[in-house]
């Protein structure tokens, strides 16, 4: 296909219609048949704003399980290019190592009772959000039902 | 002539875009006296990328499939890197080969590429940005091919693609604003890129009067098939759609099929969730419906709206979407919506021209057996080659 087979009808031009279309909609919001309560809706719903991006949800649901499984006591800290100095480098490297050891005694348990809360943290972000999501298919079933 | 395709998961329940893609096409390639196999990794799902099936070789509807173990990965610094990208937060090249080296990858796969690279004419890599595309391409250049499945999107303009694409020595588009996108972003030359895409084939057999008995829908309706998540737009389908029906007192239903969750909220009676159907039922539903929508923005190609044309029922596509729109603009086979108001309007275009409507059917089957055709794809398919 270097070019596409393009399909000519005479009684359909779907360029031409979009155009009377858009100016349909546009004749009716000067003329007013348009009601502000529609507008204002229409407006919240634009294309790209819908906040039920589920997978999104489930995305950060993801990222923060994984996140806070952190091994604190193996963490590798980065290394900042300037102390990839030979020897100056080497020092400051070591310094900071030892420090850090020194710390981690005093720190460990504050540490791992932090992890420990933010597993629960999760966890219960992670039930409550299933629990919607169950929650809004039972009343969207239970809706039907009545109306039926 | 032997051929690799090479994707980061493939089986029976481990379906996805690519995957369809590659075995679709696998198979009538082999028809047509291709030796063809598929290079893919032990992973079933996207989201972990855990080794599932066992490493070997495997024949899945006669092609061979060859299976490598998945490398470890650190998920931390992937996800990290990967949430600053989606934020549109400026991201290092160094941090973007690392988020391509802890994406999947599989090193027993790239060595297989290395020691058989002389026993294969082409290794044809799909889609665009994984690990095994990213890293894989890198052992044999000279004959790796690419399918992107290239959408418009934040990943799309990260430098390390840049780089990528340029390593290909052919590139095979689906479309012609995919091809346009490609060569936007990566200033690829004529001389590498083609149009490939995919065949679709008339299902005869589809019966509508079957499909509204069996679940029992008597009114007009607008049908939504494939997977229903925020990435495909369907939340938005179902807002518009509740607003729609709060506005239009009419009997039209909006039909859903497919898998994955979504929240069917509001109040709204008028629609009918039917969940994952069989493939004869999906067919059916095609025939029957009045139309299809197609909201998502993520399209290199769209399937569904090809498998709807070939139904002979039109379209109604996101503006948003460029392939899609290209597709409605060619065709004269569908309209497209860029607001509520156009959305709302475009329904009622369909369900008051009933002549119109059927016109854009037909054109759009018409347009449907002029490009997608298996016989003009495979045509496609060796010319590209001999191009490249």
């Amino acid at each position: 296909m270097e070019e596409t087979f393009e399909i000519k009808d005479t009684d359909i031009n779907v360029e031409e219609l979009m155009e009377e279309i858009r100016a349909n909609i546009e004749k009716k919001k000067r003329e007013g048949i348009l009601s502000s309560e529609k507008l204002a809706e229409a407006e919240k719903l634009k294309i790209g704003d819908t906040p039920e991006h589920a997978d999104f949800t489930r995305h950060y649901i993801k990222t923060a399980e994984v996140l806070c499984n952190i091994d604190i006591e193996h963490y590798k800290f980065g290394i900042p290019p300037f102390l990839n100095r030979p020897i100056l480098g080497h020092i400051v490297l070591a310094v900071k190592e030892f420090i850090r050891r020194f710390l981690r005694f005093h720190t460990r348990g504050v540490f791992n009772q932090q992890i420990d809360f933010n597993r629960h943290i999760v966890q219960l972000v992670k039930g409550l959000y299933d629990r919607i999501v169950e929650l809004e298919k039972e009343i969207s079933i239970l809706k039907r039902k009545e109306r039926q | 002539m032997r051929i690799a395709f090479i994707c980061p998961r493939y089986g029976i329940d481990a379906a996805g875009g690519a995957a369809i893609h590659i075995e679709w096409l696998a198979e009538r390639l082999k028809e047509a006296n291709f030796s063809v196999e598929i290079l893919t990794t032990c992973a079933r799902d996207h989201f972990g990328w855990e080794n599932y099936y066992p490493p070997g070789k495997e024949e899945i509807n006669s092609i061979t499939v060859r299976r490598f173990k998945v490398d470890e990965r650190n998920t931390i610094t992937f996800l990290k890197i990967q949430n600053r990208i989606i934020a549109k937060e400026k991201v290092s090249y160094e941090d973007q080969l690392t988020w391509a080296k802890e994406s999947v990858n599989s090193s027993s796969m790239y060595s297989y590429i290395e020691r058989n690279c002389g026993d294969y004419d082409y290794f044809i890599f799909i889609p665009y940005m994984f690990g095994t595309t990213i890293n894989g391409s890198k052992v044999c250049p000279e004959k790796s091919l690419l399918i992107p499945t290239l959408h418009d999107e934040v990943y799309a303009y990260l430098e390390i693609f840049k780089d990528m694409f340029q390593r290909f020595r052919g590139i095979m588009f689906s479309t012609p604003p995919e091809r346009e996108l490609g060569k936007k972003l990566y200033n690829l030359s004529e001389r590498k890129i083609a149009i490939v895409a995919l065949g679709f084939d008339e299902r005869k057999d589809a019966s509508a009067e079957r499909f509204r008995r069996r679940y029992d829908i008597k009114d007009d309706f607008c049908l939504y098939a494939g997977r229903r998540e925020g990435g495909k737009n369907t939340p938005l389908l179902i807002n518009y759609f509740n607003m729609y029906k709060r506005y239009n007192r009419n009997k039209l239903k909006l039909v859903l099929i497919g898998s994955g969750d979504v929240a069917i909220s509001g109040d709204s009676q008028d629609i009918i969730d039917l969940g994952y159907v069989s493939i004869e039922d999906k067919y059916a539903a095609h025939a029957s419906a009045t139309f299809l929508c197609q909201p998502s923005v993520n399209e290199s190609l769209s399937i569904t709206i090809m498998e709807s044309w070939l139904a002979g029922v039109p379209v109604l596509v996101n503006a948003s979407c460029a392939v899609t729109q290209f597709h409605c603009q060619k065709s004269n086979g569908g309209l497209y919506f860029d607001t509520y108001f156009e959305f709302e309007e475009c329904i009622n275009f369909f369900l008051n021209n009933p002549d119109a409507r059927l016109k854009m059917g037909i054109n759009g089957k018409k347009y449907v057996k002029e490009n997608y055709s298996w016989e003009k794809v495979i045509e496609r398919f060796k010319n590209a080659l001999e191009k490249f």
